[in-house]
C-alpha cells in the first residue's frame, strides 16, 4: 500500500485545486514542448552544419604532404595514393575516401585570363550525398570542366564555352590545354562557386603532369562524432606514416567554434525549463501546503513521521513535474515529427528571411528538419523531476517542522 | 497517566501565558473523564501534554509509565502513534481519503500487517459506518467525519484515546450519538478515554468529571455507577499549583 498509496494521495490532492494543478500543468507542459522543440532544431542544426561543413570540402579527416597546408606548393604531393586510398578504404569506420588535387592555374577565354583554382576530385565519391557535387550526372572526362557559377559570370563564360587553362606542373613543366565548359555548378562551397574549375582526378594530373599523387585525401567516417579518434588510429597506420592527418575541428577550428556555439545554446534552454517547471511546480507546492497547515499538523499530532511528509510533498510535486514533462513531450514530439516530415522553411516562417545563409564561406539552405534523440526526452524529464524536487524542497521541509500542536490551533 | 505539579506556560510576545498552573492529576486504565472549564482554563493544553504533543516546563508527567518531559521529540511521536488515540474538534482525517483509506493509513503508519484492511472495515462497522466506507470524507456528514475519526483513534486499540471537544461541531443528536459509541468502546474494550467538552449534554455521559479553572483542578467528581475515586483535597491542588 505504501508507495501505491503515497502516489495515489498526491494525485488526489493535486485534483483538488483543479484550475492551479491544469495551469502548472500547462505551464510545464509548453516549456517542455517548447524546449523539444528549440532542441529538436539545435540537433538538426549542430547534424546539418557538420554536414555541410564536412560533406563538400573538408571531410571528416584530412591527410595531406606536411608542408602542403602552410605552402600550398604544387609539390608538395603525396604519393603511392591508389594502395594508400584502399588500404584506408579498409578500414570499417571509414565510409569513403575523395582523391583531391589543388592547383593553381590561369584560365583564358580569348585575352583575358583569371586567376583560378583547379580542383581534381574522384568523381565517384564527390557526387555522393551532401558531398561537393551532390547527385551531378554531367558526364565528364574528354576535356570537359565544371566552372563556378561565380568565376564563370566573372569571365563571361557560358555552358559550352572553350576556356584554356595555362598552369604549371609539379615537376616544373608547362602545363596547358583546352577545356569545355561542361556545366555551371553552384555549390555550397564559396570559394569552388569563385575560383574552382572542376576535373576529374585522372585528368587534372594528366595536365599537371601528376603520377599516382594527391594534395590531399578526404576521408568521410561512417560516424562523424568519432572524426578525431579515426583520424588517431589512421596516422598510426603503416600506409600514413610521416603524413599529416588532422580530423576537421583540427583542420578548421572556426569552423568548430560555429558548431560548439550551437550546443553551449542548450545551457539557455535548459535553464528554461528550469524557470517555468520551477515557477509551476513551486507555486502549487507552496500554496497547497500552506493551505493544508491543518491537515498537516494532524498527521504529526497522530505520530507521522515528519520525513513521510517530506516525501508526500516531493511525490506530489513530482506526479505534477512528470505528469507535465509528459505532456510536453507527447506535444513537443508531434510538434518535432510533423517539422520533420514537412519540413519549415525559415524564409516562410519569418516572412521574408533568407532562405540560406552564408558563414565561413560556406552556404546553409534554411529548411529546418528537427530532429529528437532520446538522449533529450530523458534529458528534459529530469530537468523537470530535479527541478520539481528542488522547487518542493522548502514547502516540504515547512509542513514536516510545523509544531503539531500549534498547527492545529491556528 | 499521572501529573504531579504540572505546569505550561507559553511565550505570548514578550508576556507569559500561564496556561497550566500546577495540575496534579492522576487516571486510571478505563477511565472516561471528561475535562470541562470555562474557556481558556487549560483543557486543550492539558490534553496536548497528556496526548505528547507538547511538554509541561514543570513538574512530573507521566503517560503510560513514560516521563514525557524526558522524551525527545522523535520518542514522542512514536508514542502518540503507536499507544495514542486523537480526536480533535475538527481536521481530524485526510479529506482527499475515503473512510476506510483514513483509517488504513494511520494502520499503515503503526506497521499494521495485510490485515489492516479488514481490520479498518471491522472498526467502522463498530461505528455504524460500514455502509460508508468507501465514501470521500467530504461526502460525509459532520457527524459521520467525527465517527470515521473515532474509528481511526480505536483503530489499533491504543491504551489512551484523547479528544478535544470532539463534539463542538455536532448537533445534539451526533453528539448524543458519537458519546455512546465512546462509551461502548471503553466499556467493551477498556480503553482509557479523557476528552474536553463545554456541552453539558456531552458531560453528562462522563463517569468522571474534572474540572479546570485557571489552569488548575477546580473540582474532581465522579458520577453514576462507577467506584468512588479518591479526590484530592484542594488544599493540596491549591498548595502544589501556587
Ligand atoms: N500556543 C500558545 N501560545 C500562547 N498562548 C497559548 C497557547 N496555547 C494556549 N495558550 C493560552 O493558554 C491558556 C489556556 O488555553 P487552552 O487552549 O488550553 O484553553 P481551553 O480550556 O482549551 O479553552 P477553550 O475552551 O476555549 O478551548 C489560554 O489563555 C490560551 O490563550
Ligand atoms: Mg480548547
Amino acid at each position: 500500500m505504501t508507495v501505491l498509496t503515497t502516489w495515489r494521495i498526491a494525485w488526489r490532492n493535486l485534483w483538488r485545486n483543479p484550475r492551479r494543478t491544469t495551469l502548472a500543468l500547462i505551464a510545464i507542459g509548453l516549456s517542455v514542448t517548447l524546449v523539444l522543440i528549440y532542441d529538436g532544431i539545435l540537433r538538426w542544426e549542430t547534424d546539418y552544419l557538420v554536414d555541410t561543413i564536412t560533406g563538400p570540402m573538408l571531410g571528416h579527416v584530412q591527410a595531406h604532404a606536411p608542408e602542403w597546408r602552410r605552402t600550398r606548393a604544387m609539390d608538395k604531393t603525396l604519393g603511392g595514393v591508389s594502395r594508400t586510398v584502399a588500404a584506408i578504404g579498409r578500414d570499417p569506420e571509414v565510409a569513403g575516401v575523395d582523391t583531391r588535387v589543388y592547383a593553381p592555374a590561369l584560365a583564358a577565354l580569348g585575352e583575358e585570363g583569371f586567376a583560378v583554382v583547379v580542383v581534381g576530385v574522384d568523381m565517384a565519391e564527390a557526387t555522393g550525398p551532401s558531398r561537393l557535387l551532390p547527385g551531378s550526372k554531367v558526364p565528364l572526362g574528354g576535356r570537359r570542366a565544371l566552372m563556378g557559377r561565380l568565376l564563370a559570370e566573372q569571365m563571361g563564360v557560358r555552358q559550352g564555352a572553350e576556356i584554356a587553362i595555362v598552369g604549371q606542373g609539379v615537376d616544373g613543366s608547362l602545363a596547358n590545354d583546352l577545356f569545355t565548359v561542361a556545366a555551371l555548378i553552384d555549390t555550397s562551397v564559396d570559394l569552388v562557386n569563385r575560383q574552382a574549375i572542376v576535373l576529374p582526378i585522372a585528368e587534372a594530373r594528366e595536365l599537371f603532369a601528376m603520377g599516382d599523387e594527391a594534395h590531399e585525401l578526404v576521408i568521410y567516417a561512417r560516424d562523424p562524432a568519432r572524426a578525431g579518434p579515426l583520424a588517431a588510429r589512421l596516422s598510426g597506420s603503416p600506409e600514413l606514416a610521416g603524413v599529416e592527418v588532422l580530423d576537421w575541428k583540427t583542420a578548421a577550428p572556426g569552423m568548430n567554434d560555429l558548431v560548439d556555439l550551437v550546443s553551449v545554446m542548450w545551457v539557455f534552454v535548459l535553464l528554461l525549463v528550469f524557470v517555468a517547471a520551477a515557477a509551476g511546480v513551486a507555486n502549487t507546492a507552496l500554496m497547497s501546503t500552506f493551505e493544508r497547515t491543518h491537515e498537516f499538523g494532524m498527521l504529526l499530532a497522530l505520530g507521522t513521521a515528519p520525513a513521510r511528509i517530506v516525501g508526500m510533498i516531493l511525490v506530489e510535486s513530482l506526479a505534477l513535474g512528470v505528469t507535465g514533462a509528459l505532456l510536453g513531450t507527447a506535444l513537443g514530439g508531434a510538434v518535432v515529427a510533423w517539422a520533420y516530415h514537412a519540413g519549415v522553411d525559415w524564409a516562410k516562417l519569418t516572412g521574408g528571411g533568407p532562405s540560406s545563409l552564408s558563414a565561413f564561406g560556406v552556404t546553409f539552405t534554411m529548411i529546418i528538419r528537427p530532429r529528437l534523440a532520446s538522449i533529450d526526452i530523458v534529458r528534459v524529464v529530469l530537468a523537470v523531476m530535479a527541478t520539481a524536487i528542488l522547487a518542493s524542497t522548502w514547502p516540504a521541509l515547512r509542513a514536516a517542522r510545523l509544531q503539531p500542536a500549534r498547527a492545529l490551533r491556528e | 497517566m499521572r501529573a504531579r505539579g504540572v505546569t505550561k506556560t507559553f511565550a505570548s510576545g514578550r508576556q507569559e501565558v500561564w496556561a497550566l498552573r500546577g495540575v496534579d492529576l492522576d487516571v486510571r486504565a478505563g477511565e472516561f473523564l471528561a475535562l470541562v472549564g470555562p474557556s481558556g482554563s487549560g483543557k486543550t493544553t492539558l490534553l496536548n501534554l497528556i496526548g505528547a504533543l507538547d511538554v509541561p516546563t514543570a513538574g512530573e508527567l507521566l503517560v503510560l509509565g513514560r516521563p514525557i518531559a524526558a522524551l525527545s521529540k522523535h520518542e514522542r511521536a512514536h508514542l502518540r502513534l503507536q499507544s495514542l488515540g486523537f480526536v480533535f474538534q475538527a481536521y481530524n482525517l485526510v479529506p482527499v481519503l475515503t473512510a476506510r483509506e483514513n483509517v488504513e493509513f494511520v494502520l499503515e503508519l503503526q506497521g499494521a500487517g495485510l490485515d489492516r484492511r479488514a481490520r479498518a472495515q471491522e472498526v467502522l462497522a463498530e461505528l455504524g459506518l460500514a455502509d460508508l466506507t468507501d465514501r470521500r470524507i467530504n461526502e460525509l456528514s459532520g457527524g459521520q467525519q467525527q465517527r470515521v475519526a473515532v474509528a481511526r483513534a480505536v483503530a489499533a486499540r491504543p491504551a489512551i484515546v484523547l479528544a478535544d471537544e470532539p463534539t463542538a461541531n455536532l448537533d445534539g443528536e451526533n453528539a448524543e450519538t458519537l458519546m455512546h459509541l465512546m462509551r461502548d468502546l471503553r466499556d467493551r474494550h477498556g480503553m482509557t478515554f479523557i476528552f474536553s467538552t463545554h456541552d453539558p449534554r456531552v458531560v453528562a455521559h462522563a463517569v468522571r468529571i474534572v474540572t479546570l479553572v485557571d489552569g488548575r483542578v477546580a473540582r474532581d467528581e465522579r458520577t453514576g455507577g462507577e467506584p468512588p475515586h479518591t479526590i484530592l483535597p484542594a488544599a493540596t491542588v491549591q498548595a502544589v499549583g501556587a
